[in-house]
């Protein structure tokens, strides 16, 4: 039993060091918990994460800190829309070795364990499915010759969600690949108060390694092992289910709704999310949590819905009220709270 | 405390259970039994206005919850929780991230006994108090509220109609009767008895009791007729026998009068004996002397005896009359041909309403020319024709008619000729 699932022992020997990540991460992104504790879900469930929000708001300083704090490898790569997938993948490149010239394959910025697609809806669509193909793969394949990424391997792309003019849309079928759509937000003025207090331009911070790679390795494979009870499956799968029309009132507008995948994204991101939390069981609670993240990109409206201004958001708040835990209502003979 | 806090929430999770499968049960209970109360309520107040004791309308009305109490049962079935499902309710409402789920399974510790908070599963007082409070008082209102016993549908009448009652017992005497020809009574007896053989119901309907009624009157009249024509003939003959000096002209007068006394009674139903009738008709009254006065006796006392059959028939009172014919006959409310007391008043006060007006004014508009189409048919001048040359006799007092071709002018002269000085002077 202690094999299949994880141990109060794993849990003793992750929970620090998980822990300390999160202190770390948060010591360098003021006031953006939920964002943190976000991706580092993301990462234990080996997901890409695509980041929704403005500019200037410490993505890339996030992923910088990352990278920092577990001791892997990041590089950036700023989407425009004359980027090209070589530009990616990287490039045979005629060179002369030993007085022979020969093509010597120049690896691009994918071959990093944390890539950070920067506006990512700029480029192409074909400059953009080569890096959905490695993500999805995590391996590229240039003249034939078919090369492994690194592992970890871990795309966080960002996108503006307001200068849409001269965008390439992600289509539905690409979003899919990515666990979590998270959206920043701003922050609010005590934030910022800290942030101009602690911070200055052009100084990164200094962020402390809070584990090793092949440590941070173990927790993605100790998240696998989190113990999922049928009750919490139960209630993804409803959760999904009736995120198609006609299973809920909540899904009424939408066009299309979750997949399977988003069913496993669910429990891979409740059982990391415990993990995390420092539970052997993934809960009600954690899926609710990761809900929006994981559903929210993956659930299309209608042309209806999105005149009426109703967000796949919105959608994803109402099937978690529509949509009870614990299955079976409580007879209106009886009362029943939760504990806030 | 691994074994303690096992056992506690095993309790705590199977108390939940049986909470919720309860409620079910309740849930689906409430409505039916109000549904039922209803129900239940119509049948204890019909049931006690036919006469239904208050104990076998009780005994109803537990055996009804008893059956609602078990289709409820079966209905709340499909809604049972079991105990993994209890389990998952108390990990969602008690938020224990799903520690009772992963326990159950050998996977973690039972949460602490102290997160157990019972007071969350609440009975709804509210629902659970309403819908009973509302059966009871609809039930103990049924059981309170004052009904009176229906009551049991009027039998069929069994008697006959009155007039076809005294018309069968007419029948029956003028048939006992010697002198009287029972022949001609055939057709009325037919008719009388066509009239018997209807319905009960039928007797009293309104074409049933006009039949009875005719017949009735029919009857009667032959009766009486026989009866004065009867008397009429026997004081024709004693007026013959006794008139010594009878001249020529009076015999003929008397034999006239004979004759059509006697053509009467031969016409009549019921009608004489047929041999008496022959006697009658032989007679001759410029010879009455003739018949001995035994035979003379005899055939008075026979037109006696016929007399004497018809009074018999129709009671000591001649015919009987509609007064005694209702109080003899059944209670009113049947119906009957005779007429109401007439039309009703048309007025409700006693005198006319004074509308305080002392004069009378007609209002006329010569003006025709801005009528509106359709308020005066047609405009046209003319002079009234008044009949000069009709005579204004004065009458001596009362009505009279003024102008011979006045027509409905009519006018009344009360007044002495000192009035009508008076009159004549005010005017001048």
């Amino acid at each position: 039993m202690s094999q299949r699932f994880a141990s109060d022992t794993d849990l003793a020997a992750a929970g620090p060091k998980l822990s300390a990540l999160l202190s770390t991460l948060n010591g360098v992104l003021f006031g953006q918990q939920m964002l943190v504790e976000s991706v580092i879900v993301g990462m234990l469930a080996r997901g890409h994460l695509l980041l929704e929000g403005l500019p200037g708001l410490g993505k890339t300083e996030l992923v910088k800190a990352v990278a920092k704090a577990i001791g892997l490898t990041q590089r950036r790569i700023q989407f425009t829309p004359d980027l090209l997938p070589g530009d990616i993948t990287g490039n045979a490149i005629l060179s002369e070795i030993d007085g022979q010239r020969r093509f010597v394959f120049q690896p691009g910025p994918v071959f990093a364990n944390i890539v950070l697609a920067d506006e990512i809806n700029r480029a192409s669509p074909k400059t953009q499915s080569a890096l959905l193909e490695a993500m999805q793969e995590r391996q590229v394949t240039v003249m034939g010759e078919t090369r492994a990424l690194p592992d970890p391997f871990f795309v966080l792309a960002t996108q503006n969600p307001i200068e849409m003019e001269g965008t390439y849309p992600l289509p539905e079928a690409q979003l899919d690949r990515f666990l979590f759509k998270i959206e920043i937000h701003r922050n609010p003025a005590d934030v910022l108060k800290r942030i101009v207090m602690e911070r200055e331009i052009g100084v990164e911070p200094v962020v402390n390694e809070a584990m090793t790679a092949a440590e941070f390795g173990e927790c993605i494979a100790l998240a696998r092992r989190v113990y999922m009870p049928e009750v919490v499956a139960d209630f993804i799968a409803r959760l999904v289910h009736a995120s198609h029309t006609g299973n809920s009132a909540a899904a009424e507008g939408v066009k299309f709704g979750a997949s399977p995948r988003a069913a496993l994204a669910l429990a891979a991101a409740a059982r990391s999310r415990a993990l995390l939390l420092g539970r052997l069981n993934a809960s009600f609670e954690d899926v609710q949590a990761v809900a929006r993240a994981v559903l929210q990109h993956r659930i299309l409206l209608d042309y209806r819905a999105r005149v009426a201004g109703k967000s796949s958001a919105d959608v994803v708040a109402a099937l978690l009220a529509e949509v009870k835990p614990a299955g079976e209502p409580i007879p209106s003979t009886l009362l029943s709270a939760k504990i806030r | 405390m691994s074994v303690d806090a096992f056992t506690f929430w095993r309790r705590k999770i199977g108390w939940v259970r049986l909470r919720i499968n309860v409620g079910w049960v309740l849930d689906r209970l409430l409505p039916l039994l109000f549904l039922g109360a209803i129900g239940f309520t119509i049948a204890v107040l019909a049931g006690r206005r036919v006469g239904w004791s208050d104990r076998a309308l009780a005994t109803g009305g537990v055996l009804s919850a008893c059956a609602l109490v078990v289709l409820s049962l079966a209905q709340a079935r499909r809604r049972f929780i079991s105990t993994a499902q209890a389990r998952a309710q108390v990990d969602s409402t008690l938020r224990l991230h799903n520690r009772l789920a992963s326990a159950a399974e050998g996977i973690g510790p039972w949460p602490e006994t102290a997160m157990w908070k019972g007071a969350l599963w609440r009975w709804n007082a509210r629902r659970l108090s309403i819908v009973p409070a509302t059966c009871a008082a609809l039930i103990c209102g049924a059981f309170l509220v004052e009904i009176p016993l229906a009551r049991p549908p009027l039998p069929p009448p069994t008697a006959k109609p009155p007039a076809l009652a005294k018309a069968e017992a007419w029948i029956d005497k003028l048939e006992k009767s010697p002198d009287v020809d029972p022949s001609s009574l055939e057709q009325m007896k037919e008719e009388a008895e066509q009239l018997g053989r209807q319905s009960a119901e039928e007797w009293y309907s309104h074409a049933g009791l006009e039949a009875a009624d005719h017949l009735k009157n029919q009857l009667s009249s032959g009766i009486k007729a026989l009866e004065q024509n009867a008397t009429k003939v026997e004081s024709l003959l004693s007026a013959a026998t006794g008139d010594a000096t009878m001249t020529e002209g009076q015999a003929g007068e008397l034999k006239e009068e004979l004759s059509g006394a006697l053509s009467a009674l031969e016409g009549n139903v019921p009608a004489l004996d047929k041999e008496l009738m022959g006697k009658l008709g032989k007679l001759d009254p410029s010879r009455l002397r003739d018949i001995s006065p035994q035979q003379m006796k005899e055939l008075k006392q026979r037109l006696e005896h016929a007399k004497q059959a018809a009074e018999d028939a129709m009671g000591s009172k001649e015919g009987g009359s509609d007064e005694d014919e209702e109080s003899e006959g059944e209670p009113g409310g049947r119906g009957g041909l005779s007429p109401g007391p007439g039309a009703s008043k048309l007025s409700f006060e006693d005198h006319p309403a004074n509308l305080s007006t002392s004069a009378t004014k007609a209002v006329e508009n010569p003006d025709m020319s801005h009528a509106a189409l359709g308020q005066t048919v047609g405009v046209s001048a003319g002079q009234h024709d008044v009949d000069k040359t009709a005579e204004n006799r004065a009458q001596s007092g009362g009505n009279g008619s003024q102008g011979a071709g006045a027509g409905t002018v009519w006018t009344q002269q009360n007044l002495t000729p000192q009035e009508q000085r008076q009159l004549q002077q005010f005017f001048k």
